[in-house]
């Protein structure tokens, strides 16, 4: 009983960095992490779509997420990665500045987040966590991917 | 949906930074550039019109559809002649680099393409060798964004 408890209570968390923050993505979402590789631009896109990749044969949009976020542009670094999301069995790249860690969180840790995290729009943000007490803001990945395609024309 | 084919030709041709493709159907020729002369009148996409042999088409700068520029001065460009249902236009490009055969499978329609769903003069995303990527252009919604095919 205990430990069936326990396995319901944990987030397991993707931690990477945008900037000078910590951001976090349910596992579940985050399908696999690479390097930055070639992106080709597509015309026609929002600034934030930095255009499409090939990932071993498949191709997939690959979005900047600073500027999806409304966060200040970064320069890519050797740090700098693809996280390839998974909804609904379509994938899409996510830029971030550095993937750090798989961290466990308990649900319980996750706190609702302020009116605004660090100019982060809210309805983007599922809460807050604190991680080796840095603290981690948690994406909701089907509002910040999704939103994406049904905001343009 | 286009009607789905084994195999297709493809024109792959450079603007700028970027590698697009056409479909060799809405490919009529390729002529090198000449200044277009001013129409009065023309949706603000149109540069001009060019006479070919007799025939008149409006030429418009595909970089600009395309939110790019072009890299070549002028007199290197090329025009390409695309011919869609009858409705002609050229389209100034900096060069064409090949012309191929490619497989339905190679092609991802950007409608399975979440967030770059909206590209709306792409008609999908061509995978060439070594992991290359070209945009495939909808001939279609390039001259609907001319503003000359009045359906």
């Amino acid at each position: 009983m205990a430990v069936q408890e326990r396995q319901e209570a944990i987030t397991q968390l993707v931690v990477f960095q945008l900037g000078p923050e910590l951001y976090g993505a349910d596992i579940a979402v985050v399908r696999e992490v690479c390097p930055l590789q070639r992106v080709t631009r597509v015309p026609r896109t929002p600034a934030y779509v930095e255009g499409v990749t090939n990932l071993r044969g498949r191709v997939i949009p690959v979005v900047d997420l600073r500027r999806r976020l409304g966060l200040p542009a970064g320069p890519a670094t050797p740090s700098t990665r693809i996280a390839v999301a998974e909804l609904d069995g379509e994938q899409v790249g996510m830029i971030v500045d550095a993937v750090l860690e798989v961290a466990r969180v308990p649900e319980k840790a996750i706190e609702p987040s302020g009116s605004l995290v660090h100019g982060v729009d809210r309805q983007y943000v599922r809460g807050v966590a604190h991680v080796h007490d840095r603290l981690v803001i948690l994406l909701d990945l089907a509002q910040v991917l999704r939103n994406a395609q049904r905001k343009v024309v | 949906m286009e009607t789905v084919r084994v195999e297709q030709q493809v024109v792959i041709f450079r603007v700028g930074e970027g590698t697009f493709a056409l479909g060799i159907d809405a490919v009529r020729e390729v002529v090198p550039w000449s200044p277009p002369s001013p129409l009065p009148d023309a949706p603000p996409a149109v540069e001009g019109v060019l006479d070919l042999r007799g025939e008149v088409f409006p030429v418009v700068e595909l970089a600009r559809l395309l939110g790019t520029r072009r890299s070549l001065p002028d007199p290197e460009a090329r025009i390409l002649i695309v011919n869609l249902e009858g409705q002609q236009a050229g389209l100034v490009v900096d060069e064409v680099t090949d012309v191929l055969t490619v497989t339905q499978e190679m092609i991802t329609p950007t409608s399975q393409l979440l967030a770059a769903r909206s590209a709306s003069t792409t008609a999908g995303i061509l995978r060439l060798g070594e992991g290359r990527l070209v945009v495939l252009l909808d001939p279609a919604r390039i001259l609907a964004g001319m503003g000359i095919s009045g359906g």
